[in-house]
């Protein structure tokens, strides 16, 4: 995901898919066990962790969950609060789907897209923007898969392990805290390229604005919205077609 | 296991997948037996989702804690410039995330820059 090599241009299998989840894992791990951690805090067992990161596999919101639950909240709130946070995978599939542009087999993007959370999204992204052909479906399984059981096995082990977190040292315990930061600014640095600079300079001061006025889950829905715009306006307002639709006049 | 658990377990986890596997399938079969490609607008559109999504995300897991604890704003910005640095000597997104990770980790703590 992270090399620049021009001479492997075949498409990559299952477990370079699996050795390209790395980065994720490595997020994963310490993020998923700090959700275990807090679900034992608000009363639920490892157990209960495990499933609800197997059954929903929902990143930051399954911490909104196990609060809301525990607070008392019933369930087709939590539930409806939830899949209005996660409203915004609707928009992934869409966008891989313009850089594939060939047709899948509908089996396996079931199981692969099944953990298309945002940093698997980006992670296919920047292979299919960077290196069409090395993308598959089997690579795309790899990632995802190993991804999810990554996932799922931290929040087992944050519910198994919730009572020796304060006996970690504490420049390790605060270097948790800036693992997804890191993670979504390596993407960026991987994803970008110069005729990104509008698009991005736009979504990033309009979901500041937005994280700080409004809250963060709209944050985000509303950054990609102004980002979509901002890839229009710089079209068909400014006149500074992308290369790749430099051609197309409609 | 908790029933409430369960539950809520079972609807999120069929909208997540709706909402992620279901525009593929909406697409595929839309698509079928179809050579057209969609209107220029339109993937405009699509082709600014990714690095948009990548860059929103970037603000929303960065901006909040440093609103709450702004004491973070030194060590955020070395780790920044860290991981910035490396990926760009070495092309290597693990490495370069863990280091920069480290090294947030050990300025927040042994190096506090109160604001």
């Amino acid at each position: 995901m992270s090399d620049h090599n021009p001479v492997a241009m075949q498409p990559a299998g299952f477990w370079q898919g699996a050795k390209d989840s790395q980065a994720i894992i490595f997020t994963y791990l310490p993020v998923s066990f700090a959700f275990g951690v807090s679900a034992t805090q608000f009363g639920f067992t490892a157990w209960e962790a495990l499933f609800l990161s197997c059954s929903m596999y929902a990143g930051a919101s399954q911490f909104l969950v196990v609060a809301l639950l525990g607070s008392g909240t019933s369930i087709w709130m939590t539930a409806l609060t939830v899949i209005a946070l996660d409203i915004r995978h609707l928009l992934y599939g869409p966008a891989l789907q313009n850089l594939i542009q060939d047709r899948l087999n509908l089996k396996k993007t079931a199981v692969w897209a099944w953990g298309l959370t945002d940093e698997v999204f980006a992670s296919g992204m920047i292979k299919l923007s960077q290196r069409r052909q090395e993308w598959s479906e089997s690579w795309m399984l790899g990632l995802s898969l190993f991804s999810w059981l990554s996932w799922a096995t931290g929040s087992f082990l944050g519910g198994l392990f919730a009572d020796q977190v304060s006996h970690l040292p504490q420049f390790l315990q605060a270097a948790l805290d800036f693992l997804l930061p890191a993670l979504f600014l390596s993407f960026l640095l991987a994803a970008f390229e110069k005729k990104h600079t509008f698009v991005v300079t736009i979504t990033i001061i309009v979901s500041a604005v937005a994280c700080y006025f409004i809250d963060l889950s709209a944050a985000i829905f509303i950054g990609i919205s102004s980002g979509i715009l901002a890839g229009l306006f710089k079209h068909y307002v400014l006149k500074k077609p992308d290369p790749e639709y430099a051609g197309d006049q409609s | 296991m908790n029933l409430e658990i369960i539950l809520v377990g079972i609807i999120v986890g069929i909208a997540n997948f709706a909402s992620r596997f279901g525009p593929f399938y909406v697409i595929q079969k839309f698509q079928q037996g179809s050579q057209k490609r969609g209107a220029l607008w339109l993937k405009i559109a699509l082709g600014s989702i990714g690095i948009a999504a990548i860059s929103s995300m970037l603000v929303v897991a960065t901006l909040p804690p440093l609103l709450e604890t702004p004491d973070k704003s030194f060590a955020m910005l070395i780790g920044f410039i860290v991981l910035a640095g490396l990926y760009f000597k070495f092309k290597k997104i693990v490495m370069a995330t863990l280091t920069a990770a480290l090294t947030y980790g050990l300025i927040y703590t042994y190096i506090p820059m109160p604001f």
